[in-house]
């Protein structure tokens, strides 16, 4: 049965704003961002309320997880559109096949399958930060971050923007998509036949989990510039 | 092309010499056979011509999934290969290999039903299939390696989420008893040496598309978890092996070994299996402890965890380190299920006994250098024959002196592991008369050698027919075993009766459960066999079924059917009819259990049409469902029918034939397949082919 | 913790509490004070009452466990083997013993046997002996002796050997 989320949000968006008045301050002072015309917002979210908890010990590879994720989502099997992924993992573990047969993780090294779930980062979000038209938002209740898929244009910069690269795109869509998490009831975790998967209250885990991808560096003010004219 | 639901729709084409890759529409050729062997039989039966032999040419691959497969339908994730399978003696027929692993979900993901592979490649090639582009490409580099290292190398070539089945070394030097393996430790017997006839090193896949499922989001995830609800543990046992407060039952010999005290010990930290409620579908992958269940209570500080196929709960295949086997020059790091471990049978005995840490290092050994050798066990006849052929002097007698002394049969009298390198690298490269011969698979093996006829009437050697052992005969399952062991040209694969029979419920309730299916008489007491009636014909053609739909639609053949569930609420039945659910969800096509049975039907009437023409004989009924002597002559001082033994009896065995073959219309003198039996599943073209060559009865 | 919850906890861990043990009343006045706690259950062993949550116990294992609680381990054993061979049926693999409810020693398991062997009570209990050393025991009443012993050496040995 699944807990009832602790916020960890301040309390509304405005004491959010009024405590974070002071980076956006700083912000404004290093990028010259005062000076641009109709300037929004850096993008501030609050914290999400819950958050993926992975047990790498207890994962068996069996990767319902992800068909749970777009048949419940999506009404297809597509684990190349899942929010969770563990089939890039699956052969050689994260780090690919780097090291050889064996002396890595996966089913090919120590048989250690890692999942790879959606942070929910802090502020500030990478993909929300680099995604041109703000299409990535702090959801309903649970704070997730969610592609609104009415504003995304499909130009796939956050993809390249998550350092832990767990966009995915929907082709059929033309849209991103990610995790969020399902409205608070996660559809992985129920599906997870070895409790290798829970939801609980979000932590800070952008500094426990090594990275995938080297990030496409962007501020706002470039994306918008360069971006629009395309997309 | 046309969108469908389950089916990809594409079946892809590849013609190894012309070097020519095509694309076929599934639905609209194979719709009626499913997938899998479905597809396999119908293009054995319309394209290769009869007689054929397993490497020549002529000869065709079909590596086939289905509508289910890459769905979270559980245990969807199989593969069927079909072919005429290199085993089958004297005389080569169809047959088929299946694997797990994650291979077949990722061709459906690729968007590829099935692949047809037909004719022979001039030089070393494997197929690259990235989404829709399909392309053969040069295996030079490849060739002559194990499985390990062309898997390695094709996912530097094509990315390390590529799904590989490959042959390794006794594939490629047409080892009758070879494999394919994807995932590191699935393997599909038999058909190692028709890829490597074929050039064909192996089949890399990497998909991003989609399964299309016709029910709505919400059906579809009621289904799934009613489904998961009736599952029990590995082979569908349906109580604990030990009692447990939340269980009525339990039962000793039971898969589901989860409990408290019992550990995935290697796990980095230990993770606990404990108790396993039925009820409780988040730890079902816990219940199921298979290490410890095959090789002994040694296995358990060295299981890492479980695994298995893509989408399967249950995770059957243990995954041990085993530091201590590096010695021995293969890794620390093994998996496999079952009979995979049988490797330590080869020897007599060890030092520290049957199930000692000597005995655990061999199976280790052994599963690694076959699943990367690529050499089939045959259900652990290769075993057998090694043993009997060693005990009775035979390697001595047929091998020249100077290959016998330089073997160190000393090492194998002492039960070292490491000896295993010798006899798995002589049958990969056939080195040597003892390569040579043992690569030919148990029935030639047993010619070529003269096998005397003794080895034939004793029970021990596990023979069945035509090169193959038993595989949950008389002993388990009285005349339906019997029957069931007599319908193949390979051992049968079929647990659905031995699945029911042994899911730990008393006597009484799985009666109760089979009267609604078979009858009350299809199930005796345990070792307690009484004559022949005709439920347990309904109950070994149900069992026979449901195997040939499992492995077309594809499901897995150790979970279905869902005869029993570990549910005292409901009287302990499963759903008979969870494969029509699943199937009817999936594809749109609405078919209810008699339905698709019948579907089932006309795969194995296909099964049975091609081993009559390629056998060229209408008599099914004294040259092909033949039973090994030793069922009705062993023990000799034993009437038949005597609790405590599995006797049979000649007569009542003729009487379980006629009851066979009356259920499927077919000929009671012979057991062919007649026009009416054949018309009725919409196969008037096999019926016409088999007329036209004089082997349609009447 | 009130008694219906120190029931279902003893329950989850497969332990039977006695009545006598948390009750100084009569029975009756016990189903009348619980009569809202619709999972408390209870069965006899001789005559003495024990209760179980059929939330986590089934029924079954209840009696094995009464049985065992009682005291009578020879009882216990003879009782609960009689039971499988009429049952499932099948011999009973005297590892069994070690687990739960029973958590018997060796040695408890060994002296058990001397006494229901050497009791006319139990004359129908009989053992067999497995290829790999391990022992069961079966009822006559229920199996003959070729069935136990194919039985046993299935179980101990030829589902691991010819799975």
């Amino acid at each position: 049965m699944t807990k009832p989320i602790e916020i960890h949000a301040c309390g509304t968006r405005r004491d959010f704003l009024k405590y974070s008045l002071g980076t956006t301050a700083a912000l404004s002072a290093i990028a010259g961002w005062a000076g641009v015309q109709d300037a929004s917002p850096p993008v501030i979210l609050e914290n999400a309320g819950g958050l993926l908890i992975t047990d790498t010990t207890r994962c068996v590879g069996c990767r319902r997880c992800e068909l749970a994720c777009t048949e419940c989502n999506d009404g297809r099997s597509q684990p190349a559109l899942s929010r969770i992924k563990v089939g890039r993992n699956y052969n050689f573990g994260p780090r690919g096949q780097r090291a050889g047969m064996h002396r890595s993780m996966g089913e090919f090294g120590n048989f250690r399958i890692v999942q790879d779930t959606c942070l929910q980062c802090p502020h500030p979000v990478p993909c929300a930060t680099a995604c041109p038209h703000d299409a990535i938002i702090a959801d309903g209740m649970t704070k997730a971050r969610v592609v609104d898929s009415d504003k995304c244009t499909g130009c796939r910069i956050c993809l390249r923007a998550c350092p832990w690269e767990m966009i995915v795109f929907d082709r059929e869509a033309s849209k991103a998509s990610k995790c969020f998490l399902c409205n608070g009831k996660p559809q992985c975790v129920d599906a997870c036949p070895a409790q290798a998967l829970r939801f609980l209250a979000w932590r800070d885990l952008t500094r426990a989990v090594p990275v995938r991808q080297a990030t496409v560096p962007l501020t706002k003010d470039g994306v918008s510039a360069t971006c629009r004219p395309c997309h | 092309m046309a969108e469908y639901y389950g089916w990809t729709g594409k079946t892809l084409r590849v013609d190894l010499g012309a070097g020519s890759i095509a694309t076929e529409d599934t639905v609209a050729r194979y719709r009626d056979y499913l997938g899998g062997t479905g597809i396999g039989y119908k293009v054995l039966w319309d394209e290769v011509p009869a007689k054929t032999k397993s490497f020549d040419e002529a000869n065709k691959l079909i590596v086939a999934a289905g509508p289910l497969t890459g769905t979270s339908a559980p245990c969807g994730g199989r593969t069927s290969v079909t072919a005429i399978f290199p085993t089958v003696s004297p005389r080569e027929l169809v047959a088929t290999g299946h694997m797990g692993g994650e291979w077949g979900a990722e061709l459906k993901y690729a968007g590829w039903d099935a692949i047809i592979i037909e004719g022979r490649a001039n030089k070393p090639v494997y197929l690259a299939i990235i989404d829709d582009q399909v392309e053969l490409r040069d295996a030079a580099h490849l060739w002559g390696n194990g499985i390990l290292r062309a898997t390695s190398a094709i996912c530097q070539e094509m990315g390390p989420e590529t799904q590989v089945a490959a042959i390794g070394q006794a594939g490629e030097n047409l080892v009758r008893l070879a494999t394919i393996v994807n995932s590191y430790s699935h393997s599909a017997g038999g058909v190692g040496g028709v890829f490597g006839s074929k050039g064909l090193k192996a089949i890399a896949v990497r998909g991003s598309g989609a399964v299309r499922i016709a029910a709505d989001k919400k059906a579809w995830r009621d289904l799934i978890r009613y489904v998961l609800s009736l599952f029990g543990a590995n082979n569908q046992h349906v109580v604990p092996s030990t009692p447990q407060p939340w269980a009525e039952f339990s039962s000793p010999g039971s898969r589901w070994t989860a409990r408290k005290g019992l550990y995935w010990g290697a796990a980095d930290p230990p993770v606990e299996t404990g108790e396993c409620r039925a009820d409780d579908l988040n730890r079902m992958a816990y219940r199921t402890a298979k290490a410890t269940y095959d090789l002994g209570p040694n296995a358990e500080p060295f299981t890492v965890r479980m695994g298995g196929c893509h989408s399967c709960p249950i995770r059957c295949h243990a995954h041990l380190d085993v530091p201590s086997v590096e010695k021995h020059g293969v890794s620390r790091y093994s998996a496999s299920t079952c009979v995979g471990w049988g490797a330590r049978n080869f020897f007599r005995s060890f030092p520290d006994g049957r199930r000692g840490m000597t005995s655990v290092e061999a199976a280790v050994v052994g599963r690694n250098l076959a699943d990367d050798f690529g050499i089939w066990t045959n259900y652990g006849q290769l075993q057998r024959d090694f043993r009997y052929a060693y005990d009775n002097g035979l390697i001595q007698a047929n091998l020249p002196a100077a290959e016998y002394k330089s073997i160190p049969w000393e090492r194998y009298e002492a039960g070292d592991p490491g000896f295993l390198q010798e006899i798995y690298r002589r049958i990969a490269f056939k080195e040597g008369e003892f390569g040579q011969a043992f690569a030919e698979g148990s029935g030639r093996l047993a010619e070529r050698w003269k096998f005397p006829d003794g080895y034939y009437k004793d029970r021990s050697s596990g023979w069945w027919k035509m090169g193959h052992p038993q595989h949950h005969a008389a002993d388990e399952a009285g005349q339906s075993g019997v029957l069931i062991n007599m319908m193949y040209n390979r051992d049968c694969q079929c647990h659905s009766h031995s699945n029911f029979i042994r899911n730990g419920l008393p006597l009484r309730i799985q009666k109760e459960i089979g009267a609604k299916l078979w009858g009350a008489g299809a199930l005796d007491e345990g070792d307690n066999f009484t004559r022949m009636n005709p439920d347990k014909a309904r109950f070994a053609l149900w069992a026979l079924l449901r195997k040939e739909l499992h492995d077309s639609l594809t499901l897995c053949n150790w979970m279905y059917p869902l005869a029993a569930s570990p549910h005292r609420s409901r009287s302990y039945e499963g759903d008979n009819g969870a494969e029509a659910l699943l199937y009817t969800a999936v594809t749109g096509d609405k078919k209810d259990a008699a339905q698709l049975d019948l579907v089932a039907e006309r795969i194995f009437a296909l099964h049975r049409a091609l081993t009559v023409r390629d056998m060229g004989t209408m008599d099914m009924r004294s040259r092909h469902d033949t039973v090994p002597d030793w069922v009705f002559d062993h023990p000799a001082d034993v009437q038949p029918f005597t609790p405590g033994h599995s006797k049979m009896d000649r007569q009542d065995i003729e009487v379980a034939r006629d009851m066979f073959y009356e259920l499927l219309g077919w000929d009671k003198k012979t057991g062919a397949p007649t026009r009416a039996a054949l018309e009725r599943l919409g196969l008037e073209d096999v019926a016409s082919g088999l007329a036209r060559i004089g082997l349609l009865p009447g | 913790m009130d008694i219906p919850d120190l029931i279902r906890q003893a329950s989850r861990e497969g332990q039977v509490v006695r009545l006598d043990e948390v009750w100084n009343r009569t029975e009756e006045e016990f189903h009348a004070q619980i009569s809202g706690h619709k999972d408390i259950d209870r069965v006899r062993q001789g005559e003495v009452c024990y209760l179980y949550s059929t939330d986590f116990m089934a029924r079954r294992y209840a009696e094995t466990a009464a049985r065992i609680s009682s005291g009578d381990i020879p009882l216990a054993i003879a009782e609960t083997v009689r039971s499988e061979s009429a049952t499932y049926p099948r011999p009973t693999p005297v590892e069994t013993f070690k687990g739960k409810p029973f958590h018997l020693s060796d040695e408890q398991i060994a002296s058990a046997m001397e006494i229901i062997f050497g009791d006319p009570r139990s004359a129908d209990i009989g053992s067999v002996r497995a290829s790999d050393g391990s022992v069961f025991l079966y009822s006559t009443d229920h199996l003959n002796a070729a069935q136990a012993q194919s039985m046993a050496e299935r179980i101990a040995v030829g589902l691991h050997e010819s799975p």
